[in-house]
């Protein structure tokens, strides 16, 4: 059954909900059996999860806001540029103008091994996240190494973003990371332990000063496919430098010691060096199509772009 | 000679756009037949396996459920699905549906339901119990000592065939040699329509098929064999087909389908997933080769020696035919050759036709080293080429028909002008963070099948207004032949374009072509055609004449005069002679016929630069500029033409960048089921294209025209490696490049990040 | 089973659906607008783009009862033989259609983005439309096509 409720409560009354907001992330995954959600309940005809609101020092984003909205918003493109950008080249136009924020942050992981046909994985045994109990790409890992794709949560991760969020008629109000990293664990198991939430909204304060911010995604092309790496990258203001990378892990990483030297002197070259480096330990490479790993580890060096930020 | 047209030689929107520009066009999957039923095949998930056990009983539980048929159901006859005509080089080796499944496309059952979903869901509830082989998924293994043999009837080494081709003596070289082997990989065609097809069986007497099909004369030829009915019982009619680029070359699923339909006695109708027409449908073959050149020292190519190893998959289908095709595609002089190719067995998908048909894998490495000569030599990369390239009356190597035309020399300095205005504009950068270099590479095919076994015909009625009917056995599947020939007809006729009227690609109404491959079209039924047309015209003439006897009658331009004794000249257009004798006394209806057997296979031509960019810090590269400057005779139609080159070109764009049927090692068959796991290039990726056409005319085409289609596609795939390889400074001899090299889209990164 | 209304080429309309039929199947299969193609059912390939509420969207990535109130539109729904819509026109001008099957997507992609901006460079052309694959083109001949409607776009305004 799909619903299609207009209120957070009419939205909290389904048992083994699946709360999803464009469901685009959901319906190759249905064609493919590898889930068989049976309760959808759309939270995009619900008024209070829409709109982009400064709510006073902070920005408040609903849910529902479709990342086309997002990349056209111009207090994203002001205050927070990154995530206007990260929102401006997910997936295609099409699917940009029906997704959602919080099915982007609540998106699947993928893997090479997971989204196939249930013919195509029939010659496999199940892995994790089919409920089975191995990981195809690294089969003496303990867990799913499914690579988390979402670009919007490696730009919000950037802005100190903070997520509310529906639990069992809790309201949880919590710095996005921590929610991300439940997900992910829950997303790393059989498809029916997909976190019961509803996200409602996203707050992000607004940065006081001069700060710069930005975001780059590398792909093939120029759209629908899944980053093979982003990043997002601040300096300039008054909080410290930050920067995030993404698709490179089961989670985003944020890459601390490259984004210390940001705002010193080293050299654009130097702080390439230190994103490799850095990179290096915290990637957890997989077997993803069309890329080997020796061309993985080149995008390290994708960061580039976003060096240009370290100057005025 | 090169002359003024009409019609032909002119820029025209084809006939059928407008009812595809307002979606009113119907391709298979928009028909419907009363009754009708829907069906999926089962397929195998191993590359090699043998079915121990099926089990249909939860299937049979669906709401909507129809039937089944199982291998053992069906004929057990093999047979070879290629849509060439017969030939020796055909073996037969495929079933209708196997217990033996020998890759992942293969066939082994077919579930039938009232609704796709239906289908669908039955499908994935059929049980299956297999006994696994160990695949063999490259050319290396499957040429091995004791290899397990895949079709032990056909051949005890893997090799299906070997072809040689030798002339002169190789071990005469010149003093500079060089050698490579190159790899290339399988490709798949991606139409954007998936394949179809409805099969009406329901009388159990005689069989029509809608599907989309580029040789619908072959594919009834194999049916009636295959299900024992006589030619007059089986009808293919072939709706709009949304691209084909060879993969409509072969029977798909229309065998089973048509069973199917016999078995319910209802109309079936089967639609591809994206999946299976990624794993089912034949790709471009995968290949190994060793090349060796020599020269002299001034530039003269003395010897081509080459070892050419193309991966088949598990089926003949078009495997010898394609390497066959390989060996004349050699467009240089070169007094010494000697070209051995062998079409080797795998479990890796199925090969079959595919734009460039064996020649885009051989020149792949030829230009190659061309560009490695000419470089060695110290010579310019075109000019090398132009001095060793074969002229009008001169023969490929291993071929005895003469060129009858050729003006590469004007594709060459067309494509040097281009370049030159690109980069007096943009320039060459060349720095610590910015290689820019261009490459090159020439490219040449047929224009029908080089064997010459194209065949076509045509009848032409005239209608008492003038208009005029046009009925071909060639299957238009997007590349835009039906307004070609109409341009044809009209040309040669006399007629007005807007007045043809043409019917195309059904076997009860038409009659036969060879079909659509091989660049066949333009020249072949293009030359059938215009025989019909002349026909048509001669007995037109003959016509009024009788009804004129005491008058001089005689072809003025497209019209007649008539000059009675005493009296003034009369003129009569098209239209009027039409009517004239259509309601005269003496009058008669007009119905031309033509049949062309082709004596000829006349190369075009193609030379292409490239112009790419290497950053050494990043190790990455991006494509700037393709020109294309192509020798295609007279180009009937100019619109169509460009069109052709220019998606040419983006085919071999994403062959040499990014696409490949890419194998997964632990589940040993491919991971390239959707077009997330395989990219074609985008809008956005492409870089500025400059197509041109040079002043051309091939005395034996129609109207001076000769093929287009496959040649745009081979030389993009040397040139672009060829370019990258000048910018990085190293020498490349694989594809996809994206194994090497971080690929930037055309368009990637241009806008600021900030 | 349940009702589904959605204006459609502007036409209101009400269709029963199930909970797991895609819009795409709606309008193909109920709806009768075989213009709308189906191309890949996983929202990679573009060919069953409509328009979705002024914006372009995958057809197959939407359930029927998700486009519930929706204003739809479809390639049936801008323009007729007699009086085609001025992209319609060019692409067939142009030469951007060569077996036609992405034509609809492709035309509908365009169409979104002239509604919004009716003046676009050509990086924006080709960025709106990546997400609707052509193969038989190359899509020089597309870009130049949505360009070509433009310009007969702006001279008609200025009339």
């Amino acid at each position: 059954m799909n619903h299609f409720p207009t209120t957070l409560l009419d939205a909290q009354q389904y048992s083994n909900a699946t709360y999803v907001g464009g469901a685009t992330d959901l319906m190759p995954l249905f064609k493919n059996n590898v889930r068989d959600d049976q309760e959808l309940v759309f939270l995009t005809r619900i008024p209070e999860l829409h709109g982009i609101e400064v709510e006073g020092k902070r920005l408040r984003i609903g849910a529902a806001v479709t990342l086309t909205e997002l990349a056209e918003s111009p207090l994203l493109q002001k205050h927070f540029p990154a995530a206007a950008q990260a929102a401006s080249v997910v997936a295609s136009p099409q699917i940009r103008n029906i997704a959602t924020l919080g099915g982007n942050i609540m998106q699947d992981r993928r893997c090479i091994y997971f989204n196939q046909s249930e013919g195509w994985r029939s010659a496999i045994p199940l892995c994790f996240k089919t409920g089975g109990k191995v990981c195809h790409q690294i089969p003496n890992s303990p867990v799913c190494r499914a690579i988390y794709y979402s670009d919007a949560a490696t730009a919000l991760l950037l802005y100190e973003c903070e997520v509310s969020y529906l639990e069992q008629g809790r309201t949880v109000s919590e710095p996005l990371s921590s929610l991300l990293h439940r997900h992910i664990e829950a997303n790393g198991l059989s498809c029916h332990e997909h976190l019961p939430v509803i996200v409602t909204h996203f707050h992000l304060p607004i940065p006081s000063g001069e700060e710069r911010s930005g975001f780059h995604k590398y792909a093939m092309r120029t759209t629908i496919d899944f980053p093979l790496i982003n990043f997002a990258l601040r300096c300039g203001g008054e909080r410290r430098a930050k920067l995030i990378a993404g698709a490179v892990a089961p989670e985003p990483v944020e890459l601390t010691q490259t984004a210390a030297l940001l705002e010193t002197d080293s050299s654009d070259d130097d702080v390439l060096q230190a994103c490799v480096q850095e990179l290096k330990a915290l990637a957890k490479p997989i077997k993803e199509a069309c890329i080997t790993p020796p061309r993985k580890r080149d995008l390290y060096l994708q960061l580039a772009p976003l060096l240009e930020l370290r100057r005025r | 000679m090169k002359q003024d047209f009409r019609v032909v030689d002119h820029y025209i929107p084809r006939r059928e756009s407008m009812d595809k520009a307002l979606g009113q066009i119907s391709y298979t999957d928009d028909l419907n037949l009363p009754g009708q039923a829907y069906a999926v095949v089962v397929r195998s998930p191993y590359s090699s396996a043998t079915v121990l056990h099926i089990d249909v009983s939860e299937a049979e539980k669906v709401p909507g459920y129809l039937g089944c048929l199982l291998p053992d159901e069906v004929p057990a006859a093999l047979y070879n699905p290629s849509g060439n005509p017969p030939a020796e080089l055909l073996l037969k080796d495929v079933h209708v549906l196997t217990k033996e499944p020998k890759f992942i496309g293969d066939r082994l059952l077919c579930i039938a339901a009232e609704t796709p979903e239906a289908c669908r869901e039955a499908a994935r509830l059929v049980k299956l119990e297999f006994e696994i082989n160990a695949p063999i998924l490259n050319i290396r293994d499957a040429m091995a000592e004791g290899a397990r043999q895949i079709e032990p009837h056909l051949s005890d080494n893997n090799i299906v065939r070997h072809r040689q081709v030798a002339q002169g003596d190789v071990s005469s070289k010149g003093p500079i040699v060089l050698k490579g082997h190159f790899s290339t990989q399988p490709m798949q065609h991606v139409p954007i329509e998936p394949t179809a097809c409805l099969c009406d069986f329901s009388s159990g007497r005689e069989l029509t098929v809608y599907s989309n099909s580029q040789t619908v004369f072959q594919e009834r030829r194999i049916v009636a064999e295959v299900l024992g009915l006589k030619e007059t019982q089986v009808r293919f009619i072939k709706p709009a087909v949304g691209g084909g680029f060879g993969s409509r070359q072969q029977l798909h699923s229309q065998p089973v389908i048509a069973l199917m339909s016999k078995k319910l006695k209802r109309p079936v109708k089967c639609v591809y997933t994206r999946e299976e027409e990624m794993t089912a449908v034949a790709v471009r073959l995968g290949s190994e080769v060793d090349i060796e050149i020599s020269a002299e020292e001034d530039g003269t190519l003395q010897s081509f020696e080459t070892n050419y190893l193309a991966n088949i998959g598990p089926y003949t289908v078009h495997g010898p035919t394609i390497v066959a095709g390989a060996s004349r595609k050699v467009e240089y002089r070169i007094p010494n050759y000697l070209f051995n190719g062998y079409s080797v067995l795998t479990n890796d998908i199925c090969g079959g036709a595919f734009r460039g048909y064996g020649n885009t894998q051989l020149s792949f490495g030829r230009e190659i080293l061309m560009e490695r000569m000419a470089k060695r030599l110290g010579m310019d990369p075109i000019e090398f080429r132009l001095k060793n390239h074969v002229k009008v009356g001169e023969c490929f190597p291993g071929l005895n028909t003469p060129v009858t035309s050729c003006a590469i020399e004007a594709c060459a300095a067309r494509a040097n002008e281009i370049r030159s205005r690109i980069d007096a504009a943009e320039g060459i950068l060349w720095n610590e963070d910015v290689h820019q270099a261009w490459g090159t590479a020439f490219a040449t095919h047929g224009s029908g099948p080089s064997s010459r076994e194209g065949l076509s015909s045509a009848v032409i009625m005239i209608n008492d207004d003038g208009t005029v009917r046009v009925l071909v056995g060639s299957a238009d599947i997007g590349q835009g032949s039906e307004t070609m020939i109409c341009q044809i007809v009209a040309e040669t006729l006399g007629a007005a374009l807007e007045d043809i009227q043409i019917k195309a690609a059904d076997t009860l109404l038409t009659p036969y072509d060879t079909g659509t491959f091989a660049s066949s079209q333009t020249f072949v039924c293009g030359n059938a055609v215009t025989l019909a047309a002349q026909d048509a015209r001669d007995k037109l003439l003959a016509q009024i004449k009788e009804t004129e006897p005491e008058a001089d009658v005689q072809n003025a331009g497209t019209g007649f005069t008539i000059s009675r004794p005493g009296t003034a000249e009369e003129t009569l257009t098209f239209r009027e002679a039409v009517r004239k004798v259509s309601f005269n006394q003496h009058g008669g209806v007009i119905i031309g016929s033509g049949s062309y057997k082709a004596q000829a296979s006349p190369p075009p031509f193609v030379v292409c630069l490239v112009k790419a960019e290497y950053f050494p810090k990043f190790n990455s590269i991006r494509l700037l500029h393709i020109i294309e400057v192509a020798d295609v005779g007279t180009p009937i139609n100019r619109l169509t033409v460009e069109g052709q080159l220019e998606g040419g070109i983006a085919q071999g764009v994403g062959y040499a960048l990014m696409e490949r049927m890419e194998l997964n090692h632990l589940t040993k068959k491919t991971l390239s089921t959707d077009l997330l796991h395989y990219r074609i290039p985008q809008a956005g990726d492409m870089p500025p294209t400059h197509v041109e056409i040079v002043d051309g005319y091939e005395p034996t085409g129609p109207h001076g025209a000769k093929s287009v289609g496959e040649v745009a596609t081979v030389p993009v795939g040397p040139a672009i490696v060829n370019a990258v390889s000048a910018a990085t400074e190293r020498e490349l001899n694989k594809i996809p490049l994206c194994d090497e090299f971080v690929i930037l889209s055309h368009n990637a990164g241009r806008r600021s990040a900030t | 089973m349940s009702m589904v209304t959605i204006t459609l080429n502007n036409v209101q309309c009400s269709f029963e659906t199930g909970p797991q039929e895609t819009l795409l199947q709606l309008l193909r299969e109920k709806a009768g607008l075989t213009g709308v193609k189906c191309g890949c059912e996983l929202g990679e390939c573009g060919a069953c783009t409509v328009i979705y509420n002024g914006r372009a969207v995958n057809s197959c990535c939407i359930l029927a009862e998700q486009a519930g109130g929706a204003n739809i539109i479809t390639i049936e729904g801008i323009g007729t033989a007699e009086h085609p819509h001025p992209l319609q026109q060019a692409f067939i001008d142009a030469g951007a259609i060569q077996c036609g099957f992405c034509t609809p997507g492709m035309i509908l992609s365009a169409k979104a983005l002239l509604d919004r901006n009716p003046h676009p460079d050509e990086e924006t052309i080709r960025e709106a439309l990546s997400g609707n694959l052509c193969r038989c083109t190359g899509y020089s001949k597309i870009v130049e096509a949505v360009q070509l409607a433009v310009s007969r776009m702006e001279q008609e305004a200025q009339r």
